[in-house]
């Protein structure tokens, strides 16, 4: 029987959750094949969800091995008992020393994940696909991309005042601040402050992030509508159509990590890593460079991005309250990004002449380019003449800017703030 | 201090932060434009 059960093991081991997950892992395939929600990240990511909700995880890590060398070193020497559990791969019950190999997705994770090297590679791919010339057109639309971040904060406060009402959620100031971060609507940058402070909520947080950026044209169109006025959002922006140096184009990347790095050096892999990208693409002279980048590289990493996060969604940990809870707070963090760059907008009306449209202001999310596009599409639909594409593009890729800045204060903030 | 109050704080500083730093941004691209401006000669060069 037990000869039996041993060939058999995948159906004895079985359980009803995996069902829940392959549904999960189903529907995301489904909104990225059918729905064109984010497809690059969404599929590997509902497949790396299957993958490891199969029996034994093996795809996460192999069968536990019984080793005997190992347990009489632990029973003779307890205090090394962290070492081999910390840093070999080791499993201890009842006092038995189990070596446990990691499977591929494992070692994709921890080289990949826990290192920061896949988000920091997206970083360099997306560095080179992003022109910052609307944003040096128009600078004051940087504005924008630090109020399209208020979104981050308030969830962080909603996620803790949850945790006030739900203290089995275990919100504490780090994992709100991981989920908070979503609203920075940048994947990387979701994945990256994730894996420094809640690497157990990596998957619902990356489930969310790339969810609701996919979701833009569906939540930002009701915000904005809810805060402004039909004449508001038939303002007309006047556009002047600088020029801007390739001199300006090659400095700006530098002289961006230079400040950056002084001011927050925590955020240097974030921000040095984009510029590093812009500026293999502004340069002009690594032409082949900049087209690996934006294409191999991002693809690649994206590919293997998707599903090392997927692979983190076992129905254990992704089965619970605390996931509910961060996919409706990822929501809430969205709604207040858009909120807060077109309130900033209307009350900048407040004081100067030359009036803003309110809508370019929720253009300052880092969702970009869609962003900017469903705000033109707003204003044309209010007004057939109005042309805001231009300061929209440029709130846009303020958002960049901004949602990476935003990152790299709560890197900085959180553990000074939990050391005082 | 309780993880709220810390919160508040967080998002004190932090949005602060972000303002902060991209208005500094804002007068860094100001300066660029200013020191190099565009001159059509020297860009098809």
């Amino acid at each position: 029987m037990e000869q039996f059960r041993q060939l058999f093991q995948g159906i004895f081991e079985f359980r009803w959750e995996y069902l829940v997950m392959y549904v999960i892992g189903g529907i995301l395939i489904y909104l990225a094949i059918k729905k064109d929600y984010e497809p690059m990240l969404l599929l590997p990511i509902g497949f790396g969800a299957i993958l490891v909700n199969l029996p034994l995880k093996t795809i996460w890590q192999y069968e536990p091995e019984l080793d005997a060398t190992v347990t009489k070193i632990v029973a003779e020497n307890p205090m090394l008992k962290d070492i081999f559990v910390n840093n070999l791969n080791y499993v201890f019950e009842n006092g038995q020393a189990y070596k446990v190999e990691p499977g591929v997705l494992q070692i994709l994770f921890n080289s990949g994940i826990l290192t920061e090297l896949f988000p920091v590679l997206i970083f360099v791919a997306v560095g080179a696909m992003i022109d910052f010339s609307p944003l040096l057109k128009t600078p004051k639309m940087i504005l924008f991309g630090a109020a399209a971040q208020f979104g981050i904060f308030f969830t962080i406060i909603v996620a803790l005042l949850m945790n006030k009402i739900f203290p089995s959620l275990g919100f504490d100031l780090k994992t709100a601040a991981s989920i908070g971060i979503i609203g920075a609507a940048d994947g990387p940058t979701s994945i990256f402050v994730a894996s420094k402070f809640a690497r157990h909520l990596i998957g619902p947080i990356s489930v969310a992030a790339y969810s609701y950026m996919s979701l833009v044209p569906i939540i930002q169109p009701p915000v904005i509508k809810a805060l402004t006025t039909r004449k508001e959002r038939m303002i007309r922006m006047e556009y002047r159509d600088v020029k801007v140096s390739k001199t300006v184009l090659i400095l700006f990347p530098i002289v961006i990590t230079i400040i950056a790095g002084i001011v927050a050096p925590i955020s240097v892999s974030l921000v040095g890593c984009l510029m590093f990208g812009n500026l293999i693409r502004e340069c002009g002279v690594l032409e082949r460079l900049s087209k690996a980048a934006q294409n191999e590289l991002a693809n690649l990493v994206t590919l293997l991005l998707g599903i090392t996060i997927g692979s983190t969604m076992h129905y254990k940990s992704f089965l619970s309250p605390a996931t509910l809870m961060i996919l409706a707070m990822g929501l809430v963090a969205f709604v207040f990004d858009t909120a807060g760059g077109v309130m900033l907008a209307k009350l900048m009306n407040l004081f100067v002449k030359e009036k803003i449209n309110p809508m370019v202001g929720a253009a300052g999310i880092s969702a970009f380019p869609m962003s900017a596009r469903i705000v033109q599409k707003m204003a044309t639909k209010e007004d057939p003449q109005n042309f805001i594409l231009m300061q929209a593009v440029g709130a846009n890729v303020a958002g960049q800017l901004g949602s990476i800045v935003a990152g790299g204060m709560v890197l900085a903030l959180v553990p000074w703030l939990l050391s005082l | 201090m309780s993880d709220l109050s810390l919160g508040l704080q967080l998002m004190e500083y932090g949005l602060a932060g972000v303002f902060l730093v991209l208005i500094l941004f804002y007068v860094l691209i100001i300066i660029l434009m200013k020191l190099f401006p565009y001159h059509p000669e020297k860009e098809e060069d």
